[in-house]
């Protein structure tokens, strides 16, 4: 079994506490993504459970096993890192074998691995490369050859993605995915990005200043966050938060605007979240002064104001509006979110 | 509910067990050089130091006596000249030394082909050893054979006494210890002007930059840090020259082109007065300390930069 | 750059000039080395003269030490480099590679030590080498040798390792090495180049070094440069077409190795005084 567990794992460097005790439960064979911006600790937690850094506090148990004094080379995982760290004397196949070859492994199984691995990587006729002579994509390929060879208990990604272009970026996406349904093993993936995060774990990790701030399906984070950040993080464009005050009669913008409001109307609520795609035209919405108006062909975004307060919509349809002129939207009441002065979600 | 952070509550422990092992291993990487270095140079140079206030010998106890090695060295007119040569040496090696290097560095970073084999050829003498090239240069500059004195005079030019007078042997020496030293800092010349970005010499063209209104107000102030670093070291290397005085004049005739390393030497191995060299020593250090305490600062300060942890 | 061509021929003449400079006194000894004693000092000076092997053959009988000290040199030097550059690597690593605050002292016991004049150390060193029985012995002019080389191959060797990605060091260990074998197996042999140069600059310094073995070698152990000074300064008449030869015999290793990897010493010295 390879199940994660960390436990209140915590990293401190000298008056710095850059992790403050997490907990993640990964059960065997999830593909668990940790994101956050940059600074959060993500990284720091996967190079401690990697062994590249040192566990200032808490557990961190692999398959059954503390791993906390264990040497790297000794925890049984594999990890793809942003800048591939392919070796660059050593040709590609000689990457790949390498970690076989120091657990002295025949070189006949060595052989038989790397071309499995490169056959499902497509990577067979550049065995004999080294790692300057490939592209960006390539490179990224090997990087995942060499995890893949070794058949760990747990893959680990630092942002693998983000030295590839675009286009580039959504391929390798899909065939990550694609790779980890095939191979079962349990990934833990690193990113800033919430797109990636959304498209390929099963299950999110927000962090924040070395915190968790939630954890949950891609779904979850989506339609229940449980605060601010975590409903701003996910989701793009961002949440519009609006300022105000809840009274019986519904919630009431800074600029004394009223909202269309949920059945439950907690007295608590300072902030009224609605995501773009949750605003819809309705000739009996709520007044927007248009000032951007961006189409993008299959959706069109508007960046208006809601008296003076920022709001962003996104529109299936085609729209057409004059910047400063007035347009009409209305909430979908059952994706309006509301939240407590202190950032956390009551509704 | 997956949003449970935590469901178990474990006692936090400290891990001390890979910090104690990378001590371990920065230990004893370390240590090796620098027991070597305290051995050598820190003890002996502190040895030296308290030497230097007693009279003292090899084989003899060595005797306390204060400051009189010191109010004897500043009251000997040897002493002074000597210092004051040394002085002088150090301006004129370290001034022509990078005259030279620069004004080769800019040759070289001229449009050239070959520039690889130029280069080589222009760096050999970095390969040379100082008895070898007073072997060369005495060779060179013989005042009724040498190829230089033959060139002067079929140039109808009068012939100098090379080595004959202190004077001539001073300037020997100091061409010695330029062609010898000139290799290291044109190269490192040359690394900074091609570290000049292009665009700064094209727009300073199109500006109407003449040739020389383009090394004075693009290239040199680019270069102007390599330039003053090398100056400094190259000053720490002249203030202790010792080599090419001791094979090609012996400090002679008497004291007249003894530099302060030689005149240590010659005190303390020649007439064995260890405490009396010791004090030469301590002008030689704080000469070179004075000289140092920048490139020390500096290096410090690039081994371990504020912004890393 | 010089679009005309009076300012390409500027160029290039300067350029003779400089290469005049710099290489032909070398070149001058050589052919020196090959003349037969009488022509040395032929008047007006030739350049080739009925080259013969005279003067090598001589050596031997002229300064019947100058074999032995060559052999004494490429000992010295050998050990020298070989110790400078273990101790080098190993506190290169340490310094690039672990952050322990402590590693500052000895970094600038480093910094600091090597701008010592080593004249300064000869005389408290030597009554010590006495006592210990080393003088006349190779023992302290290695020693002494790499104390004051290890300082600057040290910082040399650590901005290369500081070039290479600690990612690949990671990655290693992620594979299977522990943290030496890491920098062993994968960093150190994307160094040798560089490595390769800085034994050289080393090994020049060491086979050029001419006071230590003066001071603490007095017949055994003495090296070629003190051999040559010794016959320089011989008050019954220098035999020059036997110091040609000797010089050129000493000059010829460095030489050799410093004309076919000027490139690789260029980058090290340029990286040495960039980074300091």
């Amino acid at each position: 079994m390879s199940r994660v567990q960390i436990r209140q794992a915590g990293k401190r460097y000298a008056a710095v506490e850059v992790l403050k005790g997490v907990s993640v439960d990964i059960e065997d064979g999830q593909f668990v993504v940790l994101v956050g911006p940059s600074g959060c600790g993500k990284s720091t937690l996967l190079r401690m459970i990697a062994g590249l850094e040192e566990i200032s506090s808490g557990e961190i148990d692999i398959g059954g096993r503390v791993v906390n004094d264990l040497q790297p080379k000794d925890r049984d995982i594999a990890m793809v890192f942003q800048s591939y760290a392919l070796y660059p004397h050593k040709t590609v196949a000689d990457n790949m074998g390498f970690a076989l070859r120091l657990k002295r492994v025949p070189e006949a199984e060595i052989k038989a691995k790397v071309m499995r691995a490169a056959e499902i990587l497509s990577l067979t006729n550049l065995l004999d490369r080294y790692p300057r002579q490939l592209s960006g994509g390539q490179r990224q390929r090997v990087a995942m050859g060499r995890a893949i060879v070794r058949d760990p208990q747990v893959f680990l990604f630092d942002e693998p993605l983000s030295n590839l272009d675009a286009k580039l970026r959504v391929q390798m996406r899909a065939e990550i995915k694609e790779l980890h349904q095939r191979l079962k093993t349990t990934t833990i993936y690193v990113t800033h990005d919430q797109v990636e995060a959304m498209t390929m774990a099963d299950k999110i990790v927000v962090m924040r200043d070395g915190s968790i701030e939630q954890i949950g399906t891609p779904l979850e984070l989506y339609d229940r966050p449980k605060n601010m950040f975590v409903a701003g993080f996910i989701g793009s464009p961002s949440m519009n938060f609006i300022k105000g005050t809840m009274s019986s009669p519904g919630f009431t913008t800074e600029d004394g605007i009223a909202l269309p409001t949920p059945a439950e109307r907690p007295a608590s609520a300072t902030v009224y979240g609605v995501r773009p795609e949750h605003l819809r035209l309705a000739d009996d919405g709520i007044p927007l002064e248009v000032v951007v108006l961006e189409p993008t062909g299959s959706e069109t975004i508007v960046l208006g104001k809601l008296g003076k307060q920022n709001i962003t919509c996104v529109f299936r349809e085609r729209i057409s509006a004059q910047a400063g002129s007035i347009i009409r939207v209305r909430p979908d009441l059952q994706a309006v979110h509301l939240f407590d002065q202190n950032g956390a979600a009551i509704r | 509910m997956a949003t449970n952070a935590s469901t178990a509550a474990p006692i936090p422990r400290p891990n001390k067990r890979s910090r104690y092992s990378e001590n371990l291993l920065a230990a004893t990487a370390v240590t090796p050089p620098i027991l070597l270095l305290v051995l050598f140079i820190g003890i002996p140079a502190v040895a030296l130091l308290a030497t230097a206030f007693t009279d003292y010998s090899p084989g003899i106890e060595p005797e306390f006596i204060g400051w009189k090695n010191f109010t004897t060295l500043f009251n000997s007119s040897v002493f002074y000249s000597i210092l004051l040569r040394n002085i002088g040496y150090v301006i004129g090696v370290v001034s022509l030394q990078l005259l030279v290097a620069l004004g080769i560095a800019l040759i070289l970073d001229n449009e050239l082909p070959y520039r690889r084999i130029w280069m080589a050829l222009l760096i050999a003498p970095f390969a040379i050893s100082p008895v070898v090239g007073v072997v060369i240069w005495k060779n060179l500059l013989d005042p009724s054979y040498g190829l230089v004195n033959y060139v002067v005079s079929s140039l109808g030019l009068p012939t100098v006494p090379w080595m004959s007078t202190p004077l001539t042997s001073m300037i020997a020496v100091v061409i010695v210890a330029v062609w010898r030293g000139f290799p290291f800092i044109a190269i490192i010349l040359f690394a900074a002007l091609r570290g000049i970005p292009v665009e700064v010499k094209e727009a300073a063209k199109i500006d109407g930059a003449t040739s020389f209104q383009i090394f004075w107000h693009v290239k040199l102030p680019f270069i102007m840090p390599a330039l003053s670093i090398m100056a400094l070291f190259e000053t720490i290397f002249a203030v202790r020259e010792f080599d090419t005085i001791q094979t090609m004049t012996g400090g002679g005739p008497g004291t007249s082109t003894s530099l302060l390393s030689h005149y240590l030497y010659r005190t303390a191995f020649g007439t064995f007065r260890f405490g009396m060299g010791a004090a030469v020593g301590w002008v030689m250090l704080a000469l070179t300390m004075l000289m140092a305490a920048l490139i020390i600062w500096r290096a410090y300060r690039d081994m371990f930069p504020k912004n890393k942890a | 750059m010089s679009g005309n061509i009076t300012g390409r021929i500027l160029v290039f003449v300067l350029l003779c000039i400089a290469v005049i400079w710099a290489f032909f006194p070398i070149l001058f000894m050589i052919s020196s080395s090959f003349k037969p004693g009488n022509l040395i000092w032929s008047y007006p000076p030739k350049l080739i003269a009925e080259p013969t092997f005279a003067n090598y053959q001589n050596i031997a009988t002229l300064f019947p030490r100058f074999w032995k000290s060559f052999f004494n040199s490429v000992i010295v030097t050998a050990l020298t480099t070989a110790l400078t550059l273990t101790m080098a690597i190993a506190s290169a690593f340490v310094f690039s590679r672990l952050r322990q605050p402590w590693l500052k002292v000895p970094a600038f016991l480093m910094i600091f030590v090597r701008m010592f004049p080593g004249i300064v150390v000869v005389i408290p060193l030597y009554p010590v080498f006495n006592e210990l029985g080393w003088l006349d012995t190779v023992t302290p002019l290695v020693l002494c040798g790499a104390a004051f080389a290890v300082s600057m191959a040290t910082l040399l060797i650590k901005t290369f390792v500081d070039d290479i990605p600690v990612d690949l060091e990671e990655a290693a260990m992620i594979d299977g090495c522990s943290r030496v074998g890491a920098f062993i197996r994968i960093t150190l042999p994307l160094l040798t180049p560089a490595i390769a140069a800085v034994s050289l600059v080393v090994a020049i310094g060491s086979w050029n070094e001419y006071l230590f073995p003066l001071v603490f070698t007095s017949n055994d152990a003495r090296t070629a440069p003190v051999i040559i000074a010794i016959a320089m300064s011989n008050e019954d008449g220098v035999a020059w077409g036997g110091i040609m030869a000797m010089a050129t015999a000493y000059l010829a290793p460095p030489l050799l190795l410093v004309l076919m990897l000027h490139k690789q010493i260029t980058n090290v010295m340029t990286m040495g005084a960039v980074k300091g």
